[in-house]
């Protein structure tokens, strides 16, 4: 690892001479090393799922979630470093209430996509540490239909149909394209999703994980919510008997 | 800023609503307010609501000036999603709380919110226990004085309606139905429409009941009894 930076990663203020930034890509490194997180959007909504390792039994239901809403009508699903994450998921909070106050109306998901991308790329200046952490914007309604968006430690901020990050996204990203996602409706989208996590996962290395789910579509009447329990629980099982009907067919 | 220099202020409201009238019955609250804006005595707008739905358990009506509301309104909307944060709803007690240290605020610095405030609600905890279920009114003045109460009616209703309010209230007290309480606020409006002369004979009822949440009222109309008139020597 010593050789990696040759000196130009002792800070964000310095470019290589082949002009990378390498704390920048170091901060990445802490959102492909964290759990995999899929999020997809589908005929009538948006769905993120994450695959989170409980590292103590002691922990409580769902205790440190990865899922918020920003407002009643965006959820944000954030990856890698969590008190990164969750200072990013505070940052957008406090953005969607200036605009609450100024505008009178609810913050719109393009505009806080490009606030949280502008706060993150400030921090790639070199005046701070990079944020070590990653996050997804989601939203639905009538009018625009589905929208997903993805804010890198970079400052980079894209919108998607579908993406993954974390440890297995690769073959997380393989597995979403071979779905027809644009006819999948969100109940299906929360059993192919669960699935996918489950097929990715190295069953080697990945114990104690847990699937934590979270979408806002036509059936949630365009509310950002965490997807009930019993809802993971029956699309986790629906996931376990198509791939234990898979192996039967190899 | 120095604390010699001059500063100008709103010195009176412009657009404004007068009486408020709320009344609890068995396992909820009604709160009646007029559908009128006024301009000074002119009545300027018609078909306004005075009544603003917070969230399922809370229903705010107010008197005196509405462009006030209405940013109190967005306070008040950020004040939810600020709860909401934290996975709460904020519950009537709690917001009652808020505007009373909001308003008391606000005029402590010479700069009164312009609003005559009633807070009715339920409160979620005590929903579902229908035992100790305890309907909320809670007023707030625009200089900070708060109150809780059975009944209120604010405004000039408050020198015209709070006896007859009372009287209604205390045959029954607890147990009074919705019907009843609503006939008792559509009598009180009858009498505001008689002596306030910015008081207006289209009006809605909402209410905040234990089952049902808040229910906006729909607009309702009265024409009332006008044969006095005549023996007023000053009528034409």
């Amino acid at each position: 690892m010593s050789s990696i930076g040759t000196g130009y990663d002792l800070a964000a203020s310095t470019f290589s001479p082949d002009g990378r930034i390498f704390q920048v890509e170091y901060a990445q490194k802490a959102v492909d090393n964290a759990g995999t997180m899929i999020a997809i959007r589908g005929k009538n909504g948006v769905v993120v799922v994450a695959d989170k390792l409980i590292s103590s039994k002691l922990y409580t239901d769902n205790a440190n979630p990865r899922m918020f809403n920003v407002n009643d009508n965006v959820g944000v699903a954030v990856a890698g470093n969590y008190p990164d994450g969750f200072a990013l998921k505070n940052y957008a909070y406090g953005e969607a209430m200036k605009w609450l106050k100024d505008y009178r109306e609810p913050m719109p998901i393009q505009n806080i996509a490009n606030s949280v991308a502008e706060y993150i790329h400030i921090h790639t200046l070199g005046i701070s540490r990079p944020f070590g952490a990653g996050a997804f914007f989601m939203s639905w309604n009538k009018q625009t239909g589905g929208r997903l968006f993805l804010v890198e430690p970079s400052g980079l901020n894209y919108e998607y149909k579908a993406w993954a990050v974390g440890k297995h996204r690769q073959a997380a990203k393989a597995e979403i394209e071979k779905l027809k996602i644009e006819e999948l409706d969100v109940n299906q989208l929360v059993k192919e999703a669960a699935r996918i996590i489950m097929v990715v996962r190295d069953e080697n290395k990945d114990k104690n994980v847990q699937i934590e789910m979270g979408w806002v579509g036509e059936q949630t009447n365009g509310k950002y919510e965490e997807v009930p329990s019993e809802v993971v629980t029956a699309a986790e099982e629906w996931a376990i008997a198509k791939l234990d009907e898979d192996d039967m067919d190899d | 800023m120095n604390a010699h220099d001059e500063v100008q202020r709103t010195l009176n409201p412009t657009c404004t609503g007068t009486s408020v009238i709320a009344l609890q019955y068995k396992t909820g609250v009604v709160v009646l307010t007029d559908r009128v804006v006024s301009y000074g005595k002119m009545a300027r707008y018609k078909n306004v609501s005075r009544q603003y739905k917070v969230n399922d358990n809370v229903l705010i009506a107010f008197g005196g000036d509405h462009a006030d509301f209405h940013w109190l309104q967005n306070v008040i909307e950020r004040q939810v999603l600020l709860w909401k944060r934290f996975d709460q709803d904020i519950g009537p007690k709690a917001l009652h709380g808020y505007l009373t240290s909001l308003l008391y605020a606000k005029r402590c610095k010479m700069n009164p919110v312009w609003n005559t405030l009633v807070v009715a609600g339920v409160e979620e905890e005590e929903k579902n226990n229908k035992e100790t279920s305890t309907p909320f009114i809670g007023v707030i003045t625009q200089k900070g004085c708060a109150y809780q109460v059975k009944h209120i009616a604010t405004g000039l209703g408050a020198f015209l309606l709070n006896q007859a309010v009372e009287d209604e209230w205390r045959k029954k007290g607890e147990d009074l139905s919705r019907e009843e309480a609503e006939a008792v606020l559509r009598k009180s409006l009858e009498l505001t429409l008689y002596h306030d002369c910015v008081a207006d004979n289209e009006f809605e009822i909402g209410r905040v009941d234990a089952t049902e949440g808040v229910v906006l009222g729909k607009e309702e109309k009265i024409i009332g009894d006008w044969s006095i008139a005549e023996t007023n020597c000053q009528y034409e």
